[in-house]
């Protein structure tokens, strides 16, 4: 469907008052215009029958004594004045006797004849005798100059007050549009003011028109809402953010030690790969697991190994660099990613600091002190695997290749390690 | 066609007391008028309830003794011959007189004619008229008066 231009209110306004304006004055003018002709032509048909009668008075002479001279002097006289265009004088017999026309000047004077002969179609008529018999009778007719003064009038006072009532329509129409318009516009900018910079404390003007007045109100009341209503998002989206962040957090936290979980070091890892994998860097990977949790566990309860992991996690935390990764693998293991620069020589000074951060012995919640071993294997990408499942392996069997050692001690991967245990990570699943 | 300017001169006129019978004298040598006029009423020419009656009369005495029973008297040859001491005779006395040529009126006519190329003209002694008591329809009057003519 094809929309239509949109129409200002001036234009509406103005439209509507021009109407009923001309209309109403195009009836009233044509009523009286057609009531004063009527009354015109029924004056000029007297004055010409007042006429025909006094030259049928004066000129009955000259009838009677065939003096058309005479008459025609007459005639000259009367003419002037009488605004006579034309005179026939008829005999007994009914036959012509004289005829006079008026001289026409121009287009004005047969134009006027011709209107005069259009609207007046009967000639004035006087009988010529002395009241008892009859000697003939003069017509005449007028030159129409009057019919068509009135009309010019006529026509020049419509035309003036068209032109008057056009300037007091367009005058009146632009002072009632602007007071529409003027609010209605200022609604609308407010309307994108709001839209624009989502800022809902500016109101709407109230107005003197009634229905704009109601529409500023409404348009108030819905911008009160809406800025309620924006609030209230605006915390439940805070709300919700502050949600997620934690929830996020959890998901990626062991809520025991604090430390990445298992999920989150899969991640690390795989970012940090993929990244050493374009720049070309070494990344280490020492997998640990506490020696005798069980026992320990079995001896001192549960709250105590508890207490075990959470100092044990502190103590690898403060021994990393800023830029390693230390994660609870599970249980009472723990993994630490080294990068950017996990060579064999970082890997040997880390494991060191961890040694010496465990000489000092952990105090348990109840009183006893207990001096903590862990076992540790090592690996390096990619010179002993380039996958985040395989770096991990690998490391483990490293581990496992150290328990047999002897608890306490730091075995690196070597590629006859791998045979000695043939796979303890995937019944866990999880890492690919 | 000259007794219809008779009849029409007649027809303007008014006699002191209101005659309602006017007689029109014509010479009695002068039968062609008296016929003329007499066929003309007879058709109807009279606008008038007047009565019309004609009479003939010997115009060559200068005494208007046998002329008092007449309201028109009609000089047919006056341009040949005017009669001045029967005009004055006749001066001061009711009786329209009418007769032909200008000299008519100045020896105390009343209604002079004179032949022009469109017609009879007619000219009026307006001094003769007021001392003969006539009433003389102004109208006929003024259509005597054009030209400036005045006696």
């Amino acid at each position: 469907m094809k929309r239509e231009a949109p129409i200002g209110v001036a234009y509406l306004v103005r439209n509507a008052q021009w109407r009923v304006t001309t209309f109403s004055l195009l009836g009233i003018t044509l009523l009286m215009a057609v009531i004063g002709f009527y009354a015109l032509r029924e004056y000029e048909s007297r004055s010409m029958e007042l006429a025909a009668r006094s030259l049928a008075f004066a000129g009955e002479p000259a009838l009677r004594f065939n003096d058309k001279v005479a008459m025609r002097e007459l005639i000259d006289q009367v003419v002037g004045p009488a605004q006579i265009a034309e005179i026939a004088v008829f005999d007994r017999e009914g036959t012509e006797w004289l005829r006079y026309e008026g001289p026409s000047h121009g287009v004005i004077d047969s134009t006027a004849r011709r209107l005069e002969r259009l609207l007046i179609n009967v000639p004035a008529t006087a009988p010529m005798g002395d009241g008892q018999v009859t000697l003939g009778r003069v017509s005449l007719r007028s030159d129409g100059r009057t019919l068509m003064r009135y009309m010019i009038w006529t026509g020049v006072a419509l035309l003036l007050s068209i032109t008057l009532t056009a300037i007091a329509v367009f005058v009146y129409s632009r002072r009632v549009a602007s007071s529409l318009a003027r609010p209605i516009n200022a609604l609308a900018s407010l309307t994108r003011q709001v839209r624009k910079s989502r800022s809902f404390e500016h109101r709407a003007e109230p107005s003197t028109v009634l229905e704009i007045d109601g529409l500023a109100d409404d348009f108030n009341s819905l911008l009160g809402e809406m800025h309620h209503q924006q609030t209230l998002i605006e915390a439940h989206h805070d709300n919700l953010r502050r949600a997620n962040e934690s929830l996020k957090r959890a998901s990626l936290h062991d809520p025991l030690t604090g430390l990445p979980n298992r999920g989150y070091l899969g991640q690390h890892l795989s970012e940090v790969i993929a990244c050493a994998r374009t720049q070309a860097f070494q990344v280490g990977l020492i997998f640990i697991d506490m020696d005798r949790f069980k026992e320990i566990n079995d001896r001192h309860g549960h709250a105590a190994g508890d207490a075990l992991l959470v100092e044990l996690s502190e103590r690898l935390r403060s021994s990393i660099r800023d830029s390693d990764f230390v994660a609870r693998f599970g249980g009472d293991e723990f993994v630490i990613v080294i990068s950017p620069q996990g060579d064999s020589l970082a890997i040997e000074r880390l494991t060191e600091r961890i040694r010496v951060s465990l000489d000092r012995p952990v105090r348990l919640p109840e009183g006893h002190e207990l001096s903590v071993s862990i076992t540790m294997g090592t690996a390096i990408f990619p010179h002993h695997a380039d996958t985040v499942a395989g770096l991990i392996r690998a490391a483990d069997h490293a581990m496992y290749r150290a328990k047999a050692m002897g608890r306490g001690s730091v075995v690196t991967f070597t590629p006859d390690v791998d045979k000695l245990s043939p796979d303890p990570i995937s019944p866990n699943g999880g890492l690919s | 066609m000259l007794a219809d300017l008779l009849i029409g001169i007649v027809q303007y006129t008014r006699w002191p007391g209101g005659a309602s019978s006017v007689q029109v004298c014509v010479d009695d040598r002068d039968a062609p008028t008296a016929l003329a006029v007499e066929r003309r009423l007879a058709e109807g020419a009279s606008t008038s309830r007047r009565d019309f009656t004609l009479a003939s009369r010997k115009l060559n005495s200068d005494s208007a003794q046998g002329l008092l029973d007449c309201q028109v008297v009609y000089f047919e040859d006056a341009r040949a011959n005017p009669r001045p001491a029967l005009l004055i005779a006749l001066a001061n006395l009711p009786i329209l007189t009418i007769g032909h040529g200008e000299d008519f009126c100045s020896y105390g006519g009343l209604f002079c004619l004179t032949s022009a190329p469109t017609g009879w003209r007619i000219q009026a002694n307006l001094d003769a008229i007021a001392r003969s008591g006539l009433r003389v329809n102004p109208q006929l009057l003024r259509l005597t008066q054009r030209d400036g003519v005045t006696r």
